[in-house]
């Protein structure tokens, strides 16, 4: 028995040694998306010589609307190829894992055993788990083509010099403003061309957000000028100039007076009645979007993947219009949402039936049916000029506006981190800063953010 | 002080005897007077507490009724009510159809058929080895059995994925019910249960001969037979809800259930979802549950209690029927009426 415990104790202290002696890499940052180079690209055409299946993952559901436009994509892709290519068509396989966690842990489990799909749908907070595994996008679209994506939707797609993931379940976080109640306080509404061309001019401030909002509060009626479901994290940091992790999100950067900034700014609109307490109902995220398209808030902070549905909601009831969050020092719209990654563990010819799947998927008619049915935006400047956009634009405004945003880029010297941390970091950020909320927004800023800071640290520390 | 006669013991109203007459005190008659009040209000805050635990358990049920005849705005709105104006119940039929219930429901009985219809192979057997059979490496393979218990599911799906993965058991029946065939908690309950058989019994068949094999089907499995429908009716309940297991051990619909349906209404990024359609859908999954409660719940307190005979709820006077006549009884006591 002595022996055998004796074996299991060498062998786990032989993985320890090994696991410390990992070479690690040396990366600093990202990198250029357009990297000046020769790419060792994917031919372009039909790809393969026989029929083909492969398997593609996606973290919606089967049955909710934005799982059920993709279904659709996928049956039109395959309807396509049987006709197209009867004797060397693609067959795609949708699988619908329910959550990005399920699809992660899943995924995870299957790349070991090599048992992965060859393309799936990740959460952008996510790419960067899939490192090794992902193919450079770089190799299958050309520099015009990635040229073509709006500069909003590439904010996460390079992680240590690698393109990983094609913009595809694209969103944006930002104000969706209730346009009747800001013209009642008479103050004129913000421009956002004018914040994408020239943003120094622009008048939209965190300090006019605070008055706005204070006008067209009405605690009579019990009407609030402003709802989010917390802090916006990114947003609250990158307009005063700062990113909340390093690079290559290995370390937390916000431990100084722009973070705490942050936190005694969102308490302040709490506490000064003008904003509903994220932390008094735990549906609060839903119950202030049906407040929303009630007429009962003025501005509200959400995804714009639900903009198209409050719309639809709202009708001729009110005038609504989209805003991004307002400036410090510059301006920033954070992307959401997520890409598509193509593994690159699997035989050359379901790699290129892979991409010639992803291919089909980023053609402007595509992109356009997804969003239009789905919620999300387009991805491309091109496919925003097509007749069908158009004309959805004509009967939801608010969209054509909301994908203007994503023009937004930071100034210089500016990045957006990406790394293997980040989605877990990202998700015990936004649960620590609800503290600033609880004991009706009584607690301290600097408490809060110390204890924000440890525990993202922390995270950031055990899992890069 | 005056003094209260009080009569008790009176036989008849013509009786010749004298009826016996106890001389009480005014302080006790006051006495009895209160200790009978305090009785009655112990009694109404005895209903009170049993009404409202018993609200607590029926009003998530009822809101979720109430959340799935409303519309989407008046559902979003999370109203802690229960009243609706005007009932929607074609969200039935709307959650029915856009969760694909037609297709997820066959899936999910044939989940649940397999599941009962082949883990009695397994389990039966095994749990009757463990409590009546004396073998080499039993408690080694119990113990086994048991840490399998202890470990949380969470931690164990991507292993098992991964080997599932290897040996070709995702997206197929089989690798979905494998586990279920030899739950432990299955071996455990009908092993405590036939442990409880006295050794006489055993004893007595095996000096008639009796194989174990006899012994098990004609002389135990009769004996514990209450123990089966509650074991019948605990898996039935945890395999039709059955959600991360059937997501993660299938890839495509074809093996998908209707939880995984149902949960997958909630999914909507960026969107508030449509709850009165997710609690119509939660609803309709429910209804064969809370059918099978219904007429099986005498059954499984008789199994976790002990004891034999089988007897369905609907039998004799139902519980609600009971309940008001005790509380009737309670307050219209003859008996009091007369004493005082």
């Amino acid at each position: 028995m002595k022996r055998i415990l004796l074996i299991v104790l060498m062998s786990l202290i032989s993985l320890l040694l090994i696991s410390c002696f990992e070479p690690t890499r040396e990366f600093n940052e990202n990198g250029e998306i357009y990297e000046d180079k020769e790419w060792d690209m994917f031919e372009s055409g039909h790809l393969v010589t026989e029929p083909v299946k492969i398997s593609y993952w996606s973290a919606h559901s089967a049955v909710d609307h934005q799982g059920l436009a993709q279904n659709k994509l996928v049956d039109q892709f395959n309807a396509m190829q049987r006709e197209t290519y009867p004797d060397s068509y693609i067959e795609v396989v949708p699988s619908f894992q329910g959550g990005y966690i399920t699809q992660n842990t899943k995924l995870q489990a299957a790349l070991m055993g090599n048992n992965n799909p060859e393309i799936a749908a990740i959460g952008i907070s996510s790419l960067a788990l899939y490192l090794d595994y992902a193919v450079d996008m770089r190799e299958i679209f050309t520099y015009d083509e990635i040229r073509n994506i709006y500069e909003g939707f590439l904010q996460f797609a390079m992680y240590q010099g690698k393109f990983i993931g094609y913009p595809y379940f694209a969103a944006t976080n930002a104000f969706i403003v209730n346009k009747t109640r800001w013209n009642e306080t008479e103050i004129p509404f913000p421009n956002i061309t004018e914040m994408v061309e020239n943003p120094e001019n622009s008048p939209w401030t965190w300090e006019l957000l605070e008055e706005v909002t204070s006008l067209m509060t009405n605690k009579n009626e019990d009407i609030y000028g402003l709802a989010s479901n917390g802090i916006a994290i990114y947003e609250s940091l990158f307009t005063q100039g700062i990113a909340p992790y390093n690079p290559i999100a290995t370390k937390a950067t916000f431990d100084n007076e722009k973070g705490e900034k942050m936190f005694e700014y969102w308490q302040n609109l709490v506490l000064n009645g003008n904003m509903k307490n994220p932390a008094e109902d735990p549906n609060h995220n839903t119950k202030i979007q049906a407040a929303f398209t009630n007429d009962e808030i003025g501005m509200l902070f959400a995804s714009s993947s639900g903009f198209q549905n409050m719309s639809q909601q709202i009708g001729d009831d009110f005038l609504i219009d989209v805003l991004p969050f307002p400036k410090v020092t510059n301006f920033y719209s954070n992307q959401s949402g997520g890409g598509i990654i193509i593994f690159n563990n699997k035989s050359s010819t379901r790699q290129k039936a892979a991409v010639e799947f992803l291919r089909w998927l980023q053609a402007d008619d595509q992109i356009v049916q997804f969003a239009t049915e789905a919620g999300y935006l387009p991805t491309t400047y091109s496919s925003t000029e097509t007749d069908k956009w158009l004309s959805h634009v004509e009967l939801y405004p608010i969209m054509g506006k909301t994908i203007e945003l994503m023009r937004i880029t930071l100034p210089e010297g500016l990045y957006v981190p990406s790394g293997r941390a980040k989605a877990l970091a990202d998700d015990d950020f936004g649960k620590y800063t609800r503290g600033i909320f609880l004991d009706g927004a009584t607690r301290d800023p600097k408490e809060v953010l110390r204890d924000t800071f440890d525990r993202v640290n922390t995270i950031l520390n055990q899992n890069s | 002080m005056e003094n209260i006669f009080i009569e008790t013991n009176l036989k008849t109203k013509d009786t010749f005897y004298s009826p016996v007459i106890e001389e009480l005190t005014y302080r006790q008659y006051k006495a009895i007077k209160v200790k009978n009040r305090v009785k009655y209000v112990l009694t109404i805050l005895n209903y009170l507490i049993m009404i409202i635990v018993g609200i607590t358990f029926l009003y998530p049920f009822l809101w979720m009724l109430s959340m799935s005849l409303r519309t989407y705005t008046e559902a979003i709105s999370f109203n802690p009510g229960l009243i609706v104006g005007k009932l929607h119940w074609n969200n039935y039929i709307e959650a029915w159809h856009k969760a694909k219930m037609g297709v997820y429901v066959g899936n999910s009985i044939t989940y649940a058929v397999l599941v009962l219809g082949l883990q009695y192979f397994f389990i039966v057997p095994a749990a009757y080895a463990f409590a009546r059979m004396e073998f080499k490496g039993n408690k080694l393979l119990f113990w086994v059995k048991q840490i399998g218990m202890m470990l949380p599911g969470e931690a164990t799906f991507i292993p098992i994925y991964f080997f599932y993965s290897k040996v070709g058991l995702i997206d197929k029946w089989t690798g979905l019910i494998l586990p279920s065939l030899v739950s432990m908690f299955g071996i455990y309950m009908f092993m405590n249960h036939f442990k409880a058989i006295p050794d006489e019994i055993v004893e007595s068949a095996k000096l008639d001969k009796a194989s174990h094999a006899k012994i098990m089907l004609k002389i135990m499995i009769p004996m514990i037979f209450p123990v089966f429908i509650t074991h019948f009716l605990l898996t039935f309940i945890s395999n039709w809800n059955s959600y991360y297991w059937v997501m993660v051990m299938t890839n495509t619909e074809k093996l998908k259930t209707l939880p995984v349906a149902v949960r997958g209404l909630l999914r909507v990024e960026g969107v508030a979802p449509e709850w009165h359609k997710v609690m119509a859908g939660n609803i309709l999954q429910l209804a064969p549950i809370l059918l099978m409660y219904m007429f099986g719940s005498s059954q499984m307190k008789r199994a976790m209690i002990g004891g034999r005979k089988i007897k369905f709820a609907s039998d004799k006077e139902g519980k609600i029927k009971t309940f008001f006549k005790r509380i009737t009884k309670g307050f219209t006591s003859k008996e009091t009426k007369e004493k005082y």
